[in-house]
């Protein structure tokens, strides 16, 4: 099963918050579907406050965590 | 949404209501943060949880009863006697939407009734009835008692025994596992205990009303995109068919899974726990109101009975006390929910208990494994007979009474009983329970698939803090809201759902907004309360004892949590909340939230 999806970042400059808002709907939406999102750039986590003023590169590489609740 | 709270005061049996503005759903958009909202200024300071002045508050959220998915859940506020915290105790089933049907948007209860009683509301009627007779019944025999005496359709909240004798480890237990809709239960943190205490045995409910919207085809649009991503998540097969049950095996081969009172990470020869092995013995699935994921596991067990089973119980009375038949665990939740008691907590207690024998701490009761005296103890816990009387009351006040340095392995953070997750194997979880508002709660924050997947790096508190204040605001909301955990969603579509119903908009931003103004809110209750920074900690075991991990998996055989890398991740937590280092928010911070009414709290 699919446990996150990861990107490669092919246009700039986007902010990262237009990049989620673009992908929501697009075909990839069930990828990153969940109660919530972790995400993380170039390998370190942004956090949601963050993610307005972050802005993309090309090459960076965006990985997409849904979250679900526990048991 | 009414906007309409019944208030049932018991002890003078008067009747009267709240109404509440949409200026305050908009700031705690209801459920757990409107319950946070009226219990900060319903109660005064230092009051007993089981004080007749302890308010038991029944909340729905904004959308519960409606068409959007998962809208069945509702939730019990009040002060809990186990940990002295804010608590809120979330709940499936189907009394959320009967109480949403009687034109109310929650019910209020205070006071103390001077005799038994039960209450019996259909909509705007109050009826306050007798109750002598069924005082010391089982739960089940309560519910069809009271449907008995009222309507066969009603809707039933109540204790059993445990909660009667004022077990802070008791339940209320809405509906029962027989019928054929999905029970729910108030589980955690002895709510069963305050309703105990005012002499009240049950709620029985039934209401006529029809929720209205102001946008019904917002409504019907928000519940189509839901109904969509439901169906093309993938995983929502897995919860159909397993329940949470499907965690198990995966966390015991990982190193996950309590055993033995979190002395280990897993059990061998435990397959009989795995879901595979559990769905030999399912008769069948139940659901909550309006859910299409269905993930309610009913088990035959070996006396022809029902019970529905979880992860969370499997674990703690399975693994957790050394036993590894699935039937045995059955045969233990199906004692806990007909007398009323949290699978979970009696789960660790229990494993405490066994624990204390084997070090000749106490002389009697079960050993690991002993399955038979598993169920003599849990009937024990509910009756304070025998070791009852030692351990009814949770791991802290049982370490308590016992002494001897025992306090080393009660597993518990702030009183309540660790979730069925290693901390020491998850180091998310680690800080997620020392910061978790009710004590050692996994729905906080669950960080285990994450740290698992790759997400969080393992064995490391490397930005943990950031991530588990995201995820606390976030589910602040969500559980305000009354989503069920499972439900996979997009914001946008729940809050338009939120609009549909409320006849506002709620964006993105405010959502998590409130979210965190709710988690300070009730940060600022227990600080109220007496709680600081030194509750902020997990149980000695975790910081000493080297867990053991499975073979092959990880790049050490053994792990455990150093302590000062623990409090530098506390410190930084902190700090990315905007509270000072003895985990109180700033007035800079209770402005941002426009929570600064309550700066008296932080000494300002």
């Amino acid at each position: 099963m699919k446990m996150f999806n990861e990107k490669i970042v092919t246009e700039e400059p986007l902010s990262l918050e237009k990049y989620l808002e673009e992908m929501k709907k697009s075909d990839e939406r069930k990828h990153i579907t969940g109660s919530a999102l972790m995400i993380k750039l170039n390998g370190k986590f942004v956090q949601n406050k963050n993610i307005p003023k972050t802005i993309l590169h090309k090459g960076d590489i965006i990985s997409i965590f849904p979250l679900l609740g526990g048991g | 949404m009414s906007g309409k709270l019944l208030i049932i005061d018991l002890t003078s049996e008067k009747i009267s209501q709240q109404i509440i503005s949409k200026e305050i759903y908009k700031k705690y958009i209801g459920g757990k943060g409107l319950g946070a909202y009226l219990l900060m200024n319903m109660l005064e300071k230092g009051t007993d949880a089981l004080a007749a002045e302890n308010p038991l508050i029944f909340l729905t959220g904004p959308i519960t009863g409606s068409l959007f998915p998962t809208s069945g859940r509702m939730v019990v506020v009040s002060k809990s006697p186990l940990t002295g915290t804010f608590t809120d105790s979330h709940v499936g089933g189907f009394l959320g939407n009967e109480i949403k049907k009687t034109g109310y948007d929650g019910i209020i209860i205070t006071g103390k009734c001077h005799d038994r009683k039960y209450l019996w509301i259909q909509d705007e009627k109050v009826e306050f009835r007798d109750c002598s007779h069924l005082w010391g019944e089982k739960v089940s025999i309560t519910v069809d008692q009271l449907r008995q005496e009222t309507d066969l359709k009603a809707r039933v909240a109540c204790i059993g025994p445990a909660g009667e004798n004022l077990s802070l480890i008791s339940t209320i237990m809405m509906d029962k596992d027989s019928d054929k809709t999905r029970a729910g239960i108030a589980g955690r943190t002895g709510l069963g205990a305050v309703m105990g205490s005012k002499n009240l045995k049950g709620i029985v409910v039934m209401g006529t009303h029809k929720l209205s919207y102001e946008n019904e085809s917002l409504m019907k649009d928000s519940r189509q995109d839901t109904v969509n991503v439901i169906k093309s998540t993938d995983f929502m097969k897995v919860r159909n068919q397993y329940g949470s049950a499907n965690l198990i095996g995966p966390m015991n081969e990982q190193g996950f899974l309590p055993t033995r009172n979190f002395k280990e990470g897993f059990i061998e020869n435990g397959e009989e726990l795995y879901c595979e092995n559990m769905n030999r013995h399912k008769s069948r699935n139940v659901t909550c109101f309006n859910c299409p994921i269905v993930c309610g596991q009913i088990i035959k067990t070996k006396k022809e009975t029902e019970i529905k089973i979880e992860y969370e119980s499997i674990a703690l009375l399975g693994s957790n006390n050394g036993i590894t038949g699935f039937m045995d665990v059955a045969d233990a939740c199906l004692i806990c929910n007909e007398l009323g008691i949290d699978t979970m907590s009696a789960g660790v207690v229990i494993g405490f208990a066994m624990e204390c024998k084997e070090k000749n701490l106490i002389h009697t009761g079960p050993d690991f494994g002993d399955a038979k005296g598993q169920l003599e103890l849990l009937e024990d816990l509910a009756y304070r007979k025998n070791l009852g009387k030692i351990f009814a009351d949770g791991v802290r006040r049982a370490s308590e009474k016992i002494g001897q340095g025992s306090y080393k392995f009660a597993i518990h953070v702030k009183g309540l009983e660790m979730a069925g997750y290693e901390p020491r194997t998850s180091w998310g979880m680690a800080l997620a329970y020392a910061t978790a508002d009710r004590g050692a709660c996994h729905q906080r924050c669950w960080t285990v698939n994450t740290e698992r997947t790759g997400g969080l790096k393992m064995f490391s508190f490397e930005d943990k803090p950031e991530f588990i204040i995201d995820i606390q605001n976030e589910r602040a909301a969500a559980f305000s809201m009354l989503i069920c955990d499972f439900l996979p969603f997009e914001q946008t579509s729940m809050l338009s759902a939120w609009e549909a119903v409320m006849g506002m908009p709620l964006s993105e931003k405010e959502y998590i907004l409130a979210g965190e103004r709710i988690w300070n809110l009730i940060k600022l209750f227990n600080i109220r309360e007496g709680l600081s920074r030194k509750e902020d900690i997990l149980p000695p075991r975790m910081f000493e004892d080297k867990l053991k991990l499975p073979a092959n998996i990880y790049d050490k055989d053994s792990v455990v949590i150093p302590k000062d890398a623990f409090e530098h991740a506390l410190d930084i937590y902190y700090e990315k909340r905007g509270w000072n280092q003895e985990g109180i928010p700033t007035l800079t911070k209770l402005k941002e939230l426009d929570l600064e009414e309550y700066k008296c709290y932080i000494g300002e």
